[in-house]
């Protein structure tokens, strides 16, 4: 009977009850909303990145990330390459050559990071070729084939089928020059990349460099699903501890750091907004008490034991929050829900967006876990939020609560 | 042995530095069966002494023993359970639990002493029977007449099975129909099955009903019917 009373005692003033509720509900789709569209930007930033540049983990030689030096190479690339595509959970490998260019046109210079991509598997590690705004991707049957963002090709005032001039400091220490044509421009969700990079097939970054026949400066795997990486990523090492193998997080600091602390901030984030509601939430119980102080004396006074007023006023707070924290969870699927699968067109903030590598349409994220534990969040905050005003009414007397004029 | 047995009770508060005598060396003894009336002035201590007997309310000194036990010097955890089983409490402003109907009031009490549900109901319909409401048993308080709440929180403090049954100022906010009607039904319930009701009140309609009346005045005890 506690609970019916607790929960009829919710609706005794009906409008106050909605009032707080709604604030609840309100509430909480503020913090889930704000929480699945961070979760949103994190996760199409880690997956852009993973998908166009970083794979899940690259091999390197041990000596290469100091100065991203050619003469660092891995040998014998092909054979890694087939040995680390037969480890269960790897769905795509490729080697690159990679090396620091500056492009040249009659219009200007740029100072970029040049790949030599193997043309057989590239598509495995990178969708750049549906980042092409203009163009083809590389083939093999172009010659000396380039492509550029479409950001360096402005700066350099190059179109499609213009020539470039590549400087590139060869294994050997020299500086040789090599001439590209555009074949291609590609535009990614971030303009820090598209600023850094051109591409080239491997065989000509490696004829033009004196590169050894079968040597590439990097491999680099995809995993799925993505948290077998380090499992995966640790067989590579195991079989060939002489290499340098890295995951993503430790080739990208800030992504792991968005990784990490997207999440962290998310429920952060929300944990201010139920602090608040928390808030809201005891000053309604107080004045709950206060109202009803006779009627809690009369309680005290017919035998019913402190506890059981405490638990019941713990129980209708409880329901007042479950009322309001459903009905936001509700909202919040419908909102998260409809958002992410029409995406959030951000395009006013294009820019700003791709300077710092989140894509300017963002795809809300959330999980069935996540609403559960918000749930829980909003039934511990009630919790927490009905002890003070309960304590209160504890310390009633009976003989004088039962005078009081409420 | 008398159901009620205060002996040279005191009950003194400090106000503005001073302190008052709300009762004044009060001795009384309520047999069972009685149907007494504690009457007085306002501040005479009536409600003071109710309330001490009740065990809501502490005393400076002196002893208070129910139905033989001392309950002066239990802890607060034991006088909540002594009250649930062994003390009937009616109101002046009736005080029954507004979410819940005629029946459910009833239950409660009996919900809290752990009275099985079966025993419940079955013990709930006698009592609203026997106050004469059976058929507004599913009806809330706040669609009920001051005559009918009372007649609930009556059946209320019966429920509990109690030695006896306190009711301070009960006929205070009835008009004179509901308060004949109440106490007919209370004299009967205490004629038929010896009931001790003790009241505090300063309703004439009240005392001319009350077998014993005890008047007090400045916390003390200045007639007892009984006594002559």
């Amino acid at each position: 009977m506690l609970w019916h009373i607790a929960w009829r005692n919710v609706w005794r003033n009906r409008l106050r009850s909605l009032v707080i509720a709604s604030a609840i509900a309100f509430g909480l789709l503020g913090g889930v909303f704000s929480y699945a569209l961070m979760m949103g930007l994190a996760n199409q930033q880690i997956r852009g990145t993973l998908r166009t540049e970083l794979g899940n983990f690259q091999v390197h030689h041990p000596e290469y990330p100091a100065d991203r030096d050619l003469r660092y190479a891995l040998t014998d690339v092909d054979a890694l390459v087939e040995e680390i595509r037969a480890l269960p959970g790897v769905v795509g490998v490729s080697s690159r050559i990679v090396g620091t260019a500056m492009v040249s046109s009659a219009e200007g210079t740029a100072a970029v990071r040049i790949a030599g991509v193997d043309l057989e598997h590239v598509g495995e590690i990178s969708d750049l070729a549906e980042k092409l705004v203009e163009g083809e991707y590389l083939s093999a049957d172009e010659r000396i084939p380039m492509l550029m963002s479409r950001e360096t090709a402005e700066d350099l005032e190059v179109r499609l089928r213009s020539r470039v001039v590549a400087s590139v400091v060869s294994p050997t220490g020299e500086i040789v020059y090599g001439a590209f044509r555009v074949v291609g421009l590609f535009e990614t969700i971030n303009s820090v990349f598209d600023g850094a990079n051109v591409f080239v097939t491997r065989e000509d970054l490696a004829s033009l460099t004196g590169f050894a026949a079968g040597a590439a400066s990097e491999v680099i795997v995809r995993v799925q699903p993505r948290d077998t990486t380090l499992e995966v990523a640790a067989a590579v090492t195991a079989a060939h501890p002489e290499l340098l193998v890295r995951t993503w997080r430790d080739l990208s600091p800030l992504l792991q750091l968005t990784a990490d602390f997207t999440g962290a901030f998310g429920y952060g984030f929300l944990a201010i907004i139920l602090t608040a509601l928390g808030f809201g939430i005891v000053n309604t119980m107080l004045m709950v008490v206060m109202e009803r102080t006779r009627e809690i004396g009369m309680l005290m006074a017919l035998g019913m034991a402190r506890a059981r007023i405490f638990w019941m006023l713990l129980y209708e707070t409880a329901f007042l929050s479950m009322v309001g924290g459903l009905a936001g969870i509700v909202l919040s699927v419908a909102v998260v829900g409809y958002t992410q699968r029409v995406g959030l067109n951000l395009q006013a903030w294009s820019d700003g967006f791709r300077a710092i590598g989140y894509d300017p349409i963002v795809y809300p994220e959330s999980s069935t876990a996540f609403y559960f534990q918000v749930a829980g969040m909003v039934l511990a905050t009630a919790f927490i939020a009905a002890i003070y005003p309960a304590r209160r009414a504890l310390k009633l007397l009976p003989a004088e609560a039962i005078r009081a004029d409420t | 042995m008398p159901v009620i047995d205060a002996r040279d009770v005191y009950k003194t508060y400090e106000g503005n530095g001073l302190p008052v005598h709300a009762v004044n060396g009060i001795s009384l003894r309520v047999e069972k069966g009685e149907f007494t009336a504690v009457i007085g002035p306002s501040g005479c201590g009536k409600t003071t002494l109710l309330n001490m007997v009740g065990g809501l309310d502490s005393i400076t000194s002196g002893e208070i023993l129910i139905g033989g036990t001392r309950i002066d010097s239990m802890s607060g955890r034991q006088l909540t359970d002594f009250r649930l089983h062994r003390i009937g409490f009616v109101f002046q402003a009736y005080n029954l639990i507004p979410v819940l109907t005629a029946r459910e009031n009833i239950e409660f009490i009996m919900e809290l002493q752990g009275v099985e549900a079966a025993e419940r109901a079955v013990r709930s319909r006698e009592l609203l029977e026997a106050v004469g409401i059976a058929e507004k048993s599913d009806i809330r308080p706040g669609k009920l007449s001051g005559g009918q709440q009372q007649r609930v929180a009556v059946a209320r403090a019966l429920a509990s099975e109690p030695e006896f049954v306190l009711a301070d100022e009960p006929t205070a906010n009835l008009d004179s129909r509901a308060t004949a009607e109440l106490l007919d039904m209370m004299l009967e319930m205490n004629r038929q099955s010896g009931i001790t009701f003790v009241f505090a009140t300063h309703d004439q309609r009240v005392i001319d009903r009350a077998r014993r009346v005890v008047a007090l005045d400045d916390g003390k005890v200045v007639s007892d019917s009984a006594a002559r």
